[in-house]
């Protein structure tokens, strides 16, 4: 092992022992869980999740959860070689002697990632091969929402947030153990947990026109319909003790730490905002004594508040005072990523960045107010303007802009409205006295392009064909013509690609196999992405992909994620859909409960008295 | 008020590299009630300074840092304290409170001693020969494209050596020149090896002791 580690870029991502690594004695342990993430260290170490279910499953005496990452093409190369499996970081032992092999579904093109971890830890990828001695292979995470596209090669996915059912799960698992049942008898037991979905339990039938006709339970402990797992009071959650601090420098190298979960905003292309509904806040007091114990416990000279939107925080600015006023004599700078920009906000930023003002940014995802009102993005024009106008008069001269491209019933005049927004910014800069601003303006458009996902009211709508955005991106790219405005984008191939799985249905599987087999891997990482392999696969496998990526899906379909339930209803998604396209904005939670069926949860942002804004 | 920390590298995180051993350290004695000083600025740091960077997959016996120490504290307990936070294979190993000369540790640093292992079907009168040259060249690799690759004479930055048979496998003792001038990399000894084509299967390096100049 060490003559590899050698011969290795950056071989201290594969041996572990950094600060907080758990260490037991496997005499003691009942149930070994490899964690796996399938992209590489650095990656994976950013992932607040991971730290969060590491530190769970680790506190019981007799659970040992410990990490594995995709190893890298050079490492993998003389794994291969030297017929090495893939192994845990903790006690290099090979995942395929793990009671379990967990993954965490982040972005759909992690997927033949997975795979290819699988086949490396010497695990039968798909579970169909699997026998009694093999691994328990489950997934997690939001991608698991829509799990089909992977369905063949994880045994089992859980919906939802993981503190709680994960240990049920080692409980039943346990009980298995001590039973000495064939394996089929624990996915029949685990099935019975609300939010485990156990897929070889459930049959997709289909229409000759290849929609879906019914999804049929073949077996009696699986539920009709898998009900996504929440915390209903985050402040019940523990203390971290277990926070692994990586010697390498990882993408997010700080203490992060969670304030809610949710999003009150509804913007209508944005999965997150609605599977991670309601809004649950922890308490200002818990979140003192969190980031304490965080600090304490790594070591970190910052921390930073995540969110999916960080001010709509209840009284966001008294908890940021207080913990700058806290970690000020203990040198520990904050940061507050996702932050709306106004004149309160840019005070706190003032103060935080007393060094070297980094960019703004703001995420209009649409050029003009019509487009911004079919997507429910409460982000006004005068709302940037006036904010970029404070923020020069402060001294920021770096400002970056989010939208995407290819919305539904985008128009050439909405991607006008990109450039035209870019352009006044421009003007305000100008506009603002010489002796008062920072020289040198530097406004940046990023444009992604849109990719329909699962659970948000555009899970209906197609997608752009490459030709059509790529045409859209030349339009930005000739009229972004000003010397202060930088224009980003990305080939959309991965986006396609993107729109495909995460709203595939299980005849993708094959696919994903195939695509697998003739050598993709690390398909986020642009280097490695192979469009025409993909499109290969496709073809070999009889899958026709427009079919899931730009097809307009009828609002009466069965969709392949039927069986999940997120608490937020088809039907209120379909009026989300329907508002849409008459240009109707939605009110946020707070300020109105949409009625979007999350309440059933009895929980966060739903029971709120609503007052003001 | 400095205090000189001698520490270990050992085995498990041999692959930590300079630069991250140093965040290590810095975040480690964030864990502990230890009374660092901070630079003064915007952005405060500790007060650290390391002696030497060690390369990438050696360990060693014997290191240095300086540490910037509000107040004295007693030096077992200091020992103990950093100890009871550091990663397996980091070790405190002694400290003592050293005069402030304003002089940076790496310029202190005079000389080092390295053991190096290999797994080679060489012999030791071989390996003896071929140290015994009166010239050791060795390509150091250009880092930028536009640049060329560079020939060095290792033989002057070796002071002393000594080769034998440990356990089936060749031990050369390397007494070397260090510092920010002269400084021998023991992993260049491994490759100007390679370059006059003899086979190393595998190796390991240690740096046993760092000499530091005195400072009285
Ligand atoms: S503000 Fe909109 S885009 Fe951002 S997380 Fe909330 S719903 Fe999603
Ligand atoms: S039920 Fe109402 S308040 Fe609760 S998440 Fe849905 S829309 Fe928001």
């Amino acid at each position: 092992m060490d003559k590899l580690l050698k011969q290795v870029e950056k071989p201290i991502r594969y041996t572990g022992g950094e600060i907080n690594m758990c260490r037991k004695k496997l005499e003691h342990i009942q149930c070994r869980i490899a964690f796996c993430f399938p992209d590489v260290y650095e990656i994976g170490m950013s992932h607040l999740g991971l730290k969060i279910l590491y530190d769970l499953y680790n506190r019981r005496q007799d659970t040992y959860c410990e990490r594995v990452f995709a190893p890298w093409v050079d490492m993998e190369d003389l794994m291969r070689q030297n017929h090495v499996k893939l192994f845990s970081l903790e006690t290099k032992t090979p995942i395929s002697e793990f009671d379990f092999v967990a993954f965490t579904l982040q972005y759909e093109m992690s997927y033949t990632n997975i795979l290819n971890m699988l086949d490396l830890g010497g695990i039968p990828v798909k579970s169909c091969d699997r026998g009694e001695k093999d691994p328990f292979v489950m997934a997690g995470g939001p991608c698991s929402y829509n799990p089909e596209p992977i369905a063949d090669f994880i045994d089992f996915f859980v919906m939802g947030e993981g503190e709680e059912v994960n240990i049920e799960i080692v409980e039943v698992y346990l009980q298995w153990k001590k039973q000495k049942l064939p394996r089929e008898a624990f996915l029949e037991m685990v099935a019975q947990i609300e939010g485990v979905y156990v897929p070889k339990f459930y049959e997709y039938l289909y229409h000759e026109d290849g929609t879906i006709k019914e999804i049929k339970t073949l077996n009696s402990a699986a539920k009709p319909v898998v009900k996504k797992r929440i915390i209903k009071d985050l402040d019940t959650l523990t203390y971290p003790e277990k926070w692994i601090v990586p010697f390498l420098n990882v993408v997010h190298d700080r203490a992060m730490l969670e304030i809610f979960r949710g999003c009150i905003r509804g913007c209508r292309f944005c999965q997150a905002g609605y599977i991670y509904r309601p809004v649950r806040e922890k308490s200002p007091e818990k979140l003192k004594k969190l980031a304490e114990s965080i600090i304490q416990n790594t070591g970190y000279d910052e921390i930073s508040l995540t969110s999916l939107s960080t001010s709509d925080y209840t009284n966001f600015y008294n908890l940021a005072d207080d913990l700058i006023a806290k970690f000020k004599p203990k040198k520990v700078n904050l940061s507050l990523p996702s932050l709306r920009i106004d004149s309160i906000s840019l005070k706190l930023l003032d103060e935080v960045n007393n060094v070297r003002k980094s960019g703004l940014t703001f995420a209009p995802e649409a050029g003009t107010q019509r487009l911004r009102d079919v997507i429910n993005k409460g982000l006004t024009e005068e709302d940037i303007l006036s904010a970029c106008d404070k923020a020069f008069r402060k001294g920021w001269n770096v400002i970056k802009l989010y939208f995407m491209i290819g919305l539904p019933t985008e128009t050439y005049e909405d991607l006008q409205g990109i450039v035209d927004l870019a352009n006044k910014i421009v003007d305000v800069y100008y506009q603002v006295p010489k002796e008062e601003r920072t020289r040198g303006l530097s406004v940046t458009v990023s444009a992604s392009t849109f990719v329909p996902k699962p659970f948000t009211a555009f899970q209906w709508c197609g997608q752009n064909d490459i030709e059509t955005i790529k045409q859209k991106q030349d339009f930005l790219k000739k009229n972004l013509t000003n010397r202060a405005v930088k224009f980003n984008w990305h080939e959309p191939e991965i986006s396609v690609m993107e729109a495909i799985i995460a709203k595939g249905d299980r005849r993708l599987c094959e696919s994903i196999y195939e695509a697998w087999k003739s050598g993709c891997k690390f398909d986020s990482w642009g280097e490695f992405f192979r469009y025409d392999k993909w499109m290969e696969a496709f073809q070999k496998t009889g899958i026709d992909p427009t079919y899931y990526s730009q097809r307009q899906v009828g609002l009466e379909e069965t969709l392949a994620w039927d069986n999940i339930d997120i608490l937020v209803t088809k039907e209120f998604l379909k009026k989300e859909y329907q508002r849409a396209m008459e240009g109707v904005v939605t009110s946020n939670c707070r300020k109105q409960c949409a009625g979007c069926g999350a309440a059933v949860a009895g929980c966060g942002v739903c029971f709120e008295k609503r007052g003001e804004a | 008020m400095i205090i000189r920390v001698k520490y270990q590298k050992k085995e498990e995180v041999k692959y930590v590299g300079h630069l991250d051993a140093m965040r290590t350290f810095t975040r480690c004695l964030k864990r502990t009630n230890i009374p660092v000083e901070y630079t003064k600025g915007f952005n405060p740091r500790i007060q650290i300074s390391f002696a030497l960077p060690l390369g990438v997959g050696v360990t060693s016996d014997l290191d240095y840092f300086d540490l910037a120490l509000s107040e004295k504290m007693n030096i077992e307990m200091f020992v103990a304290e950093l100890n009871s936070v550091l990663p397996v294979g980091f070790k405190i190993v002694g400290a003592e409170y050293v005069e402030d000369t304003k002089k940076s540790l790496m310029s202190l640093v005079k000389e080092a001693k390295y053991k190096l292992i290999l797994d080679t079907k060489a012999s030791v009168p071989e390996i003896d020969a071929w140290l015994k040259q009166s010239e050791i060249w060795f390509t150091k690799e250009a880092k930028e494209k536009h640049q060329s690759s560079e020939q060095i004479n290792l033989k002057p930055m070796i002071l002393d050596d000594k080769v034998m048979e440990e356990n089936g496998k060749i031990a050369i003792y390397l007494h070397t020149t260090a510092g920010s001038a002269n400084n021998l990399n023991p992993q260049n000894v491994i490759k100007a090896l390679k370059e006059s084509k003899i086979v190393i299967e595998d190796y390991e390096i240690n740096r046993e002791e760092l000499i530091l100049t005195k400072t009285a």
